[in-house]
């Protein structure tokens, strides 16, 4: 009975020790588990089901003002290979069917969606294991758009894999091209609106981390979002994109016809100063930046000034009248040539004898010593002052990527004959939005409403910021502004256009420009810029449309610019329904 | 303090009644039958306990093979938004006045060169109608020098496909109608 009870206490108790010594050891695993090595534990475990990724924010699109993108956000994707792996593989057709695909075919079904050839694919395989036998990585063709990589998914094939990244697209081409500017291949902006207007459109990428399974689905709650994703701002812009396409066709098809280098067409709302168009030719395609010269990829209507010429003979008489120092009617004998005083010489464009012509007749003639003759009226501070204050020799409050202000230099180192040929747009330089700015000055009863591109840029809370402000400032009279554009109307009805300026219906008001340009070298180039700038309809101007061609050489004067300019005119004249004109024109006498 | 309580007991019963002891019985059996743990409250507890376990892994099946549901649903998503993007940018695309103006030239389409309109109010028709002349043409000059390399690489991606469609859809014509038979109509059930 002793002996029994003592052994059993004995068992007893190295049961205890045992379930003791077992449960010890457990408790100093648990705590090394959890307590000494957990921090590790859990980033080994985490590295094999956490998981972040990419959320991309959208670059904001360039609309034009009708709301029609002009460029636009798409998702693009490279084709990336597994050089390695890359060996014979069996596919399963949709109808059960197992094949047996080798590596030659899968190369040429490949090349045959990305446009190479399967040697190409099958040379980007071997380059990649010749640099690195054990290369997992090579990429096979990028920026695919949707179609395309769902063309290489649907093949199936186990080592070939894809890299989403944002692209941009231009699906209007071309059309307001230069002014958008481009990306580059990566995204970066590069030029044009795309780069200075990049605080608007620009995105900010966003992360999320996730958990997945071993097969990678996504483990249900576990998507957590890291940095919100944030789409950029759509840059709405005043441009009429159908408008703008009709002037870049129109410009490019008179300057070939012309023989011309290059030419630009400006059309300008005359009340606010937007600008519906800014067109020229050879102009740039964002989708395809190569195919053009890299001087044609600027836009050349806010970079590139040029001696205006005689379109700037309406601004000098709009001075004279402001001043109350001449009329339409004033009267000036012009002859061919014209020898001041103070040892200049100035000359007609075409030869010509004696002419007896009012204000309004110099205008229509186009002739330069008429208006060198009436603008002695003026000091050269007051002209130098008015040429201020229609804008020109500063950059406009548009303030475009290396936008020009053009060159207006102070009146005390004009020369005898600048003195002068600062009447007639010589002497000086100006940008095509200048000149259209100036114009509208004219077509707006004297005021002058600072030209604009941009509508705005609209948030994607719905703000919208950059909205420019729309300051007028008075630079002429009423008065004087509406016979200006009176007595512009004379050189459509009895200018040397014949009709070719003639829109029928409305009253056209313009002027032409046929200015003489350097050579670098001191001389003169024996071809011109050649203008024509104007307004219709004239009783009350809605809309100013300025055309210049660079070095037209089959028509060498403004006569090349004309046909355009009224082409463009009837077209904005459609596009915006504006009414035919009730009265005819005032017809202002020309000679006396 | 406590010998009050004790003593009271003692003498109380005594001045009733003669204390009638009842006979000790073994407790009865169905007492202690009551007594006893139920065996249903066992069953209970067990069966709850499993039926929780089996809720919860039904429940963690049901959830992960939601997951996957809402993984292929997700994919479906993508596919969807791809088909979308790609029809949008050829929507995009084919808008361009480019695409516009060369479909309209190639259905006969001129511009109109001097505008002319038609009041509805009395008919008047302001301006001056004439008819097109040599700047009505479209396209206007060489149709390459606005260029589009997005609608081009579209002609370019839809060309073979539109010479597949060509031949079924002549294949398709309908055949004349005839009334013989009176007007033909939809079987409907």
């Amino acid at each position: 009975m002793l002996n029994h009870s003592r052994s059993s206490r004995r068992r007893m108790a190295l049961a205890i020790v045992c379930v003791l010594a077992v449960v010890g050891a457990f408790i100093v695993r648990l705590v090394d588990i959890q307590v000494v090595q957990a921090d590790q534990l859990r980033a080994v475990a985490a590295s094999k089901t956490a998981d972040r990724s990419t959320v991309y924010g959208a670059r904001g699109e360039i609309v034009d003002t009708n709301g029609n993108v002009l460029a636009g956000s798409v998702t693009r994707y490279d084709i990336v290979l597994d050089p390695l792996n890359a060996k014979p593989f069996k596919r399963t057709d949709d109808g059960g069917a197992t094949a047996t695909v080798s590596v030659e075919q899968a190369a040429a079904e490949i090349g045959a969606i990305t446009g190479v050839t399967g040697a190409d694919i099958l040379k980007i395989i071997a380059d990649a294991l010749a640099v690195n036998p054990e290369s997992r990585y090579a990429v096979a063709a990028k920026t695919l758009d949707v179609d395309d990589f769902q063309a290489v998914r649907a093949l199936k094939i186990p080592w070939v894999g894809s890299q989403k990244h944002p692209g941009r697209i231009y699906p209007n081409g071309a059309v307001a091209g230069n002014v958008i500017g481009f990306v580059g291949s990566d995204g970066t902006p590069l030029q044009g609106l795309e780069q200075a207007q990049n605080d608007c459109l620009a995105s900010i990428n966003g992360t999320q981390s996730y958990k997945k399974g071993k097969d990678g689905v996504v483990l249900p709650g576990t998507t957590q979002t890291i940095v919100d994703a944030k789409n950029g701002g759509t840059l709405k812009l005043t441009i009429d994109r159908d408008l703008q396409w009709f002037a870049q066709q129109r410009i490019a098809e008179q300057v070939i016809k012309t023989g011309g280098d290059s030419g630009t067409v400006t059309i300008m709302d005359a009340k606010t100063g937007k600008i519906r168009a800014v067109a020229q030719y050879p102009s740039v395609d964002p989708g395809n930046v190569g195919g053009v010269d890299e001087y044609f990829r600027q836009a050349l209507s806010f970079t590139a000034p040029f001696e205006p010429g005689s379109t700037f003979k309406a601004l000098t008489a709009a001075m004279l009248l402001d001043a109350g120092l001449a009329t339409p009617e004033s009267k000036v004998v012009a002859d061919g040539w014209y020898y001041p005083d103070n040892g200049a010489r100035i000359k007609d464009s075409f030869p010509h004898g004696p002419m007896k012509l009012t204000l309004t007749g110099v205008l229509a003639e186009s002739s330069n010593t008429g208006i060198s003759q009436m603008g002695e009226a003026l000091t050269p501070q007051q002209r130098y002052d008015y040429l201020k204050k229609f804008g020109i020799g500063d950059v406009t409050a548009i303030g475009f990527d290396a936008e020009s202000g053009g060159i207006l230099s102070q009146p005390d180192v004009w020369d005898n004959q600048t003195y002068y040929a600062t009447m007639f747009g010589q002497g000086l330089s100006a940008t095509p939005i200048q000149i259209a700015s100036a114009y509208q000055a004219l077509a707006n009863g004297g005021v002058q409403v600072a030209p604009s591109l941009i509508e705005g840029c609209e948030h994607d809370d719905g703000t919208v910021t950059d909205v420019p402000s729309s300051s007028e400032n008075r630079v002429v009279s009423e008065q004087a502004a509406d016979q200006v554009v009176q007595m512009l109307e004379s050189v459509v009805t009895d200018g040397h256009f014949g009709d070719t300026l003639e829109i029928p219906g409305y009253r056209v008001a313009a002027k032409s420009g046929t200015a003489e340009q350097g050579d670098g070298s001191g001389g003169l180039k024996d071809t011109y810029v050649v203008s024509m700038t104007g307004m219709a309809p004239a009783e009350d101007p809605e809309y100013v449309v300025s055309v210049h061609i660079s070095n037209p050489t089959k028509i060498r004067s403004s006569a090349a610019a004309a046909p355009t300019f009224q082409q463009i005119m009837t077209q904005v004249l459609k596009t915006y329904r504006i009414e035919p004109s009730t009265e005819p024109s005032p017809d202002l006498p020309t000679t006396y | 303090m406590s010998s009050p309580a004790i003593a009271r007991p003692t003498i109380a019963p005594d001045r009733r009644r003669p204390a009638v002891r009842p006979p000790l019985t073994v407790v009865p059996a169905r007492e202690a039958r009551k007594a006893r743990p139920k065996l249903a409250y066992a069953l209970w507890t067990v069966g709850g306990v499993g039926a929780i376990l089996i809720a919860q892994l039904l429940m963690s099946v049901a959830l992960s093979h939601g997951a996957y549901e809402v993984s292929s649903l997700k994919t479906q998503i993508t596919e969807l938004g791809w088909q979308k993007e790609s029809i949008g940018e050829q929507l995009e695309t084919l808008s361009s006045p480019q695409n516009v103006a060369a479909a309209a030239h190639e259905l006969g389409m001129v511009i109109n060169s001097s505008p002319a309109y038609l009041r509805l109010s009395d008919g008047a028709v302001l301006g001056q109608p004439g008819q097109a002349g040599d700047a009505s043409s479209i396209p206007l000059g060489p149709a390459d020098v606005v260029g589009n390399s997005s609608a081009d690489a579209l002609a370019a991606d839809n060309a073979p496909v539109a010479e597949e469609d060509g031949a079924p859809a002549e294949d398709a014509a309908p055949t004349p109608v005839t009334f013989e038979n009176g007007l033909p109509s939809p079987k409907t059930h």
